[in-house]
């Protein structure tokens, strides 16, 4: 039995966790966007304000413009032989649609990056 | 004492040669199936599929000036053993949709030329987009 308890003693003493969190590109902001007006900015308004976008789709003769940004949130448990990891990644998101003069026709956002969230992997988030 | 010292060295050995990994991987959200069931076909626009839903994951092109617009997000749990250093592809810093694009799981809207949905499609992002995906047309 003391055996037991030693071990046990040595295993949690073995136990190690860690926690870490990457992001990619700048984050994004709903205030950025207030100075865009359908119908009015163009492509060119954009490109100023925003700089280069992530991808650009062509539509046709339309075209679409993708900004994002994420940001991912990892966190690890391990008790000696056994290793939990949860990574949570959100992302911010922003869609520029440009009509064949490349006048912006419609703008589509969400920004949850901030969302992400430090857990085990039994826990649910995606209520949050 | 001889005791311990056996269960120590079987528990170390245990621990260079073998580990057990639950992970858990989650890459944003899906909308709320009842927020992209409200767009009705033959009704809702462009524009009012972007307010309900936010920005898609991806949009492409369709025949007849049409574009698709892709809703989603990934979830994937793995139970396993394994007889290494439990580094995974969970912790790669670089992860990101394009590495698991195909697992990708979500709502399709499909939009004419007009702008008004025309049809629905939900399942597997990549998928979808095969089978709907027509080359981009050439710029004059």
């Amino acid at each position: 039995m003391r055996t037991l308890l030693a071990a046990l003693c040595l295993a949690l003493g073995c136990a190690s966790c860690f926690l870490a969190r990457d992001s990619t590109n700048e984050p994004l902001s709903s205030r950025d966007l207030s100075k865009f007006v359908v119908g009015q900015s163009t492509a060119q308004d954009v490109a100023a304000a925003m700089g280069a976008p992530n991808e650009v789709v062509q539509l046709g003769r339309r075209s679409a413009w993708r900004y994002d940004h994420s940001h991912g949130k990892v966190a690890g448990l391990t008790l000696f032989v056994v290793t939990f990891v949860n990574r949570d990644t959100r992302t911010d998101r922003v869609w520029f649609f440009f009509d064949e003069q490349d006048r912006l026709s419609h703008l589509g956002s969400s920004f949850e990056a901030e969302d992400a969230g430090w857990a085990m992997p039994w826990q649910d988030l995606s209520e949050r | 004492m001889a005791g311990l010292v056996r269960t120590l060295t079987l528990l170390v050995g245990c621990a260079a040669c073998v580990q057990l990994d639950w992970s858990r991987e989650r890459i944003d959200l899906r909308p709320a199936d009842a927020e992209v069931h409200a767009l009705v076909v033959g009704e809702a626009e462009l524009g009012e599929a972007l307010r309900r839903l936010g920005a898609p994951l991806e949009a492409w092109e369709l025949p007849g000036e049409g574009v698709a617009l892709a809703w989603g997000g990934l979830e994937q749990e793995e139970l396993g053993v394994s007889l290494s250093i439990p580094l995974q592809k969970g912790l790669d810093a670089q992860f990101d949709y394009s590495d698991a694009q195909a697992l990708v799981r979500g709502h399709v809207l499909f939009f004419d030329g007009e702008g008004v949905l025309v049809a629905t499609g939900e399942g597997l992002l990549d998928d979808l987009r095969k089978a709907s995906e027509r080359r981009p047309s050439s710029v004059e």
